[in-house]
């Protein structure tokens, strides 16, 4: 055997062997050095093959050349493992698990989710958000909607009525349902028309449980001529509207009711979402849920608003938001909404 | 109402059982609140034949009856009724019945008798008030029978829940069955007009009657029935009464309530020998008292409609007859009225004297003028019949007969609206149902509907349209999508930014609270509102919310008192109206946004943080030019912290306030917590929001920052140093900022500030930032005094 590989052999041997035994990086950078480095012997085995025979040259040039590589790659994995390895992991120790150090977070009102939930959904059918004042004037909330002079909903023990002032023209009460916004729209806008209405409303109804006279209405309004926006109409857009609010596929039940703004009306239900109409307690065994009102604006709505009679023919449907937050949410005590405790509300 | 399905069943000749009644009911008319068995089934009570009776061996009033209840069954009965006697057919209690009083029946002995159970009286069985003995039943009766199903107390309830414009018809027996064969599909099995017409003697001995106010009653009919003799009613009328609700009382009554619920037409009868000459139906007088049947005495207003004669008032016209002209055991001759109200008034009435009757609940409805014909008809067979009663006059006074109306419904309209299509025979088809004349229009598609005016529900096509909908059931319509031209939806930009601004303040640790809109007195004086300012509720539901308020600060700090106890700091916001007047628009309404910040740490730390929130609220909306200027003191009542807040301006206009509130205030709702709060005009903030934004090009050349020390004595306020440096370092001077401020010594105020120097096309050299910064610490004293600190 020729000297030059007996060398390179050896080289390589004794690289190895000492390259098992390093354990930090200074080691390392001298180990590389001296075997890959300018001064180290493969490097003089390479430097020297210029003096070398052609036969020599053939054998000796690979062999010095995978040697360097073969050490080079080794290299590369002792550097990896010092990268890991050579730390001391347990004076780094944090508690992970203790509680992170949060920016203060706050919480939207399980009311305004609902409405931006609501609008949103509306907004892909092509409806748009509207809103209008909390006092309202008599006429806009009761005149013209249809409700006569001796209405029992305008009776005081029904709704709150503020204590007029001599010289006012008008009688102001805060409004009892969302519906004046429907007047105040129409009074501006020509149909065709696809708006909903989110907002305060106030019954005079003392408070308990169950009863709160201040809570949140949602109304939608519907208006094309006749013949373009129909029951079935109707019936398309709230199945639409609660199979993607609720995530599932719902039914729509239209009972008949009566209210003064509309004709025909309805009550209308959903299928209860929990049992899918097995029946169960949410919705007392009837596989339904009663959600709201609904119908066709009575003409003399649009009479009111200065709409010719029969020109015009839409829907107006309304319901409770706080109902529908207590049924999503499942919240027993209505008081809730208006109570302002953090701990509930920061659960939204 | 509560409704009797067996009578129901009886007058539609429906054959479907009451929990498909109430299905039907419910999807095609009304909702049916509750189906349940009549409350008291008097169960373990049979009827029985009394067959001897013997005296009581060791009691004079008591008697030993054998009475049979099936067959070869005899039980042994103690009773002590006088008018017990072999050969009665009687109600027999037995072991283990409860009686609807509460007793309970068990077997005894009764001075050394054994008693198998109790012969009972009808007021004992819950029939009448009759305690006069036992119960004695027709001597057909059979034994054994379960005495419920016997005399019909066997039965289904149906609440319905009558809809409001539909007070005129339904909520009868007669029109309710009306409705259930309609859509049943037959007609009803009652004969619409089956008494004959009145017949009266020549002699009129009715009462002469004047109908003075003709706006409150729209006819009144009243007739005289002479010999009436005052009783018992039969059974079959008193289980009727009691399983609608009512309890019988006598024959003249309990007709009356009967004719009522059959019809919906409310009777009331009079004493007619407590009368004194004609019959009035005017309004009170002011200051006239009435007495009523019970025994309550009424002052009454010039609003309530009354029936009166030419000496006293006789009664709240329908809602309450008086105490005087009522019917007693000894009344011979009775005057009947059958009336119609104007529904307002009488409602008027009912809620002034807090008097809901069955009258009331009917007459407030506005029933059909026309009805009175019928009932007087059925009313004179009845009173002849079961109390002997002999009609001798009748009058009739109508302000204005109410005629038919007629409708033309165009067959068009009818899927235009319901957006199906509806034969034409199913269309006739279910108005007939309903009792509708129909005709069609010659040479039209359409119809022409006459409307019973029992039916003041049915005023135009759309109302048929409903019926037709609901007739046919609403399932039957599917939903369909609208084919209809693209439209972009409607943006409502005050809106849009309160939903925009509200995520803002939700991701800056704000959490949104809703409080009531209302406050009371309380509240304000604990600010120092004046009530003056504020809209008053004329009907509030306690003292705590008496008027729309005017501020959210109050409501805001409750809450924040409220929360304290659970956290240690935390950030609330409100967007919501205050309310105020107005005296070029009468009133005022504007949404307002209240914020504020709390910690348990006590002083001023709050402001600073709060208002770094809303300068990021501010920078984040899009808002520029915002200035924060030490609060104007008003001369009047102010609930600012005379020093620790300012009025927040935008682009020189004021939006809002920010700072701590008057340490009364803060002593008033007990918060020794850190507090800052802010409430904010949101339309003038909207208003001052600039969304256009326009690029600036990035500095070429880098920046130079240096940082300036200066001591004050005196409260140098520090944004008027930085605008100063701003002013006297120009151009170079890049930017101003303040990052620390201490006291050093008494009086010593040391501002530190950062000062970044730079130019847009080259490098700045060390000597051009030394002779700005020497400018400007040159200025700075100059101005306000201020020192270098080395």
């Amino acid at each position: 055997m020729h000297m030059p590989q007996v060398k390179i052999a050896a080289i390589l041997a004794e690289g190895k062997k000492e390259l098992v035994e390093i354990k930090d990086a200074n080691a390392l950078s001298v180990w590389e050095t001296k075997y890959l480095g300018r001064k180290s012997g493969l490097n003089d085995i390479l430097k020297g093959l210029k003096d070398l025979s052609p036969e020599e040259k053939r054998v000796v040039g690979p062999a010095a050349q995978s040697a360097r590589e073969a050490l080079a790659a080794l290299y590369g994995e002792t550097n990896q493992r010092i990268e890991r390895e050579g730390v001391d992991w347990e004076k780094e120790w944090i508690d992970v698990t203790a509680p992170g150090e949060r920016l203060p977070a706050g919480h939207l009102h399980p009311i305004t989710l609902l409405e931006n939930e609501i609008a949103d959904i509306f907004a892909s059918l092509g409806f748009g958000v509207w809103d209008g004042p909390e006092l309202e004037m008599e006429t806009n909330n009761f005149d013209s909607l249809n409700f006569p002079k001796d209405h029992p909903a305008r009776d005081m023990q029904d709704t709150f009525w503020v204590k007029q002032d001599k010289h006012w023209q008008h009688t102001y009460l805060p409004r009892t349902h969302t519906s004046p916004v429907q007047v105040r729209y129409m009074q501006e806008h020509k149909p065709p028309i696809r708006i909903i209405v989110p907002g305060r409303v106030f019954r005079n109804e003392a408070t308990d449980a169950s009863h709160e006279h201040t809570f949140h209405h949602f109304e939608c309004l519907m208006v094309d001529e006749p013949g373009k926006v129909t029951v079935a109409t109707f019936k398309y857009i709230a199945e639409t509207f609660f199979s993607r609010f609720f995530g599932k596929k719902v039914d729509i039940r239209l009972r008949p009711s009566y209210f003064p703004f509309t004709e025909p009306s309805f009550e209308f239900d959903i299928s209860c979402v929990l049992c899918e109409r097995k029946g169960c307690s949410v919705c007392q065994q009837t596989g339904w849920l009663e959600i709201g009102g609904a119908g066709m604006v009575n003409q003399k709505v649009f009479e009111s608003v200065g709409y010719k009679r029969g020109a015009y023919q839409g829907f107006a449907w309304g319901f409770g938001l706080t109902r529908l937050a207590m049924m999503k949410y499942k919240i027993t005590d209505v008081r809730l909404f208006m109570g302002g405790d953090l701990r509930f509300l920061k659960q939204f | 109402m509560k409704y009797s399905y067996h009578w129901l069943k009886e007058l539609s000749g429906t054959k479907k059982p009451a929990d498909r009644v109430a299905d039907l009911l419910m999807r095609h008319a009304f909702e049916v609140e509750t189906v349940e068995s009549y409350a008291h089934h008097l169960e373990n009570i049979v009827t029985g034949e009394v067959l001897s009776v013997a005296s009581h061996p060791d009691a004079d009033r008591l008697r030993v009856a054998q009475v049979e209840i099936g067959k070869y069954t005899v039980r042994q009965i103690v009773c002590g009724a006088p008018n017990l006697e072999a050969g009665q057919k009687v109600a027999v209690a037995l072991p283990g019945a409860v009686l609807p009083n509460g007793t309970v029946i068990k077997e005894s002995e009764i001075r050394g008798v054994r008693s198998e159970g109790m012969l009972c009286s009808e007021k004992e069985l819950g029939l009448s008030e009759n305690h006069e003995g036992i119960a004695i039943f027709h001597e057909e009766a059979p034994i054994g029978a379960e005495l419920a199903k016997y005399i019909g107390l066997h039965d289904t309830i149906l609440d319905v829940k009558i809809l409001a414009d539909r007070g005129s018809d339904a909520l009868s027996y007669e029109g309710l069955a009306r409705e259930i064969a309609a859509l049943d599909g037959h007609a009803p099995q009652f004969i619409e007009a089956r008494a004959k017409p009145l017949k009266t003697p020549a002699y009129n001995r009715a009462p002469k009657i004047h109908i003075i106010d003709k706006q409150e009653c729209r006819r009144y009919v009243g007739l005289y029935f002479k010999d009436v003799i005052i009783g018992e009613s039969p059974f079959w009328m008193k289980t009727r009464l009691l399983v609608s609700g009512l309890r019988p009382v006598n024959n003249i009554v309990d007709i009356t309530n009967y004719l009522m619920l059959l019809t919906g037409q409310p009777l009331h009868a009079f004493d007619a020998d407590q009368l004194v000459g004609g019959i009035e139906i005017r309004l009170a007088k002011k200051g006239e008292r009435l007495e009523l049947l019970t025994g309550e005495k009424k002052t009454l207003t010039p609003q309530d409609l009354v029936i009166a004669d030419t000496k006293k008032v006789l009664a709240l016209a329908g809602v309450m007859g008086g105490k005087h002209s009522g019917i007693t055991k000894e009344t011979k001759n009775i005057f009947l009225e059958i009336a119609n109200f104007d529904g307002a008034t009488i409602r008027r009435t009912r809620i002034r004297h807090g008097l809901p009757t069955d009258a009331s609940y009917r007459f407030e409805r506005n029933l059909d003028p026309n009805l009175p014909t019928e009932v007087a008809r059925e009313v004179a067979v009845l009173i002849h019949e079961l109390t002997g009663g002999k009609l001798m006059g009748a009058r009739d006074e109508y302000v204005e007969r109410r005629k038919e109306r007629k409708i033309e419904l165009a067959l068009s309209r009818v899927e235009s609206v319901l957006g199906v299509k509806v034969p034409i025979f199913e269309v006739v088809q279910y108005l007939a149902l309903q009792g509708l004349t129909v005709r069609k229009v010659n040479g039209k598609e359409a119809l022409f509907v006459h409307i019973p005016t029992r039916r003041p529900d049915l005023r135009d096509e759309w109302d048929l349209i409903e019926e037709i909908g609901r007739m046919r059931g609403y399932d039957k319509i599917l939903a369909a999508a609208p084919e209809l031209p693209f439209l972009a939806g409607a943006v409502h930009e005050k809106k849009l930014f309160e939903r925009q601004t509200k995520v803002l303040l939700a991701h800056t640790g704000f959490t949104e609270i809703m409080t009531y809109s209302f406050y009371g007195i309380a509240d304000m004086e604990a600010f120092g509102f004046a009530p003056a300012q504020h809209i008053e509720i004329a009907n509030p539901l306690n003292p705590d919310q008496t008027h729309l308020r005017g501020s959210l600060l109050p409501s805001l700090l409750s809450k924040v008192k409220e929360n304290i106890r659970h956290a240690e700091s935390f950030r609330l916001f409100e967007w919501a109206s205050i309310f105020g007047k107005s005296k070029s628009s009468e009133i005022r309404e504007s949404k307002m946004l209240a914020l504020a910040s709390v910690s348990r740490e006590k002083g001023p730390r709050e402001f600073a943080r709060l208002k770094g929130t809303l300068e990021n609220l501010f920078e984040s909306a899009g808002v520029r030019d915002v200035a924060f200027v030490s609060h104007a003191v008003p001369t009047a009542g102010d609930e600012w912290h005379r020093t620790q807040s300012a009025d927040i301006f935008i682009e020189g206009k004021k939006v809002g306030t920010i700072g701590t509130l008057m340490p009364f205030i803060m002593k008033r709702f007990g918060i020794t917590a850190g507090v800052a709060v802010a409430e904010i005009d949101t339309e003038a903030f909207r208003e001052s929001v600039r969304t256009e934004k326009s690029f600036q090009p990035l500095p070429r050349f880098p920046f130079a920052v240096r940082d300036i020390s200066l001591v004050f004595s005196g409260r140098q306020k520090s944004q008027a140093v930085v605008e100063l440096m701003r002013e006297v370092g120009a151009p170079m001077l890049r930017s101003a900022e303040l990052f620390d401020v201490f006291e050093r010594e008494e009086g010593e105020r040391n501002l530190a500030f950062h000062l970044s120097f730079g130019a847009d096309e080259r490098t700045l050299t060390g000597q051009e930032m030394d002779e700005t910064f020497d400018r400007i610490v040159r200025a700075v004293k100059e101005r306000f005094g201020g020192e270098l600190h080395q």
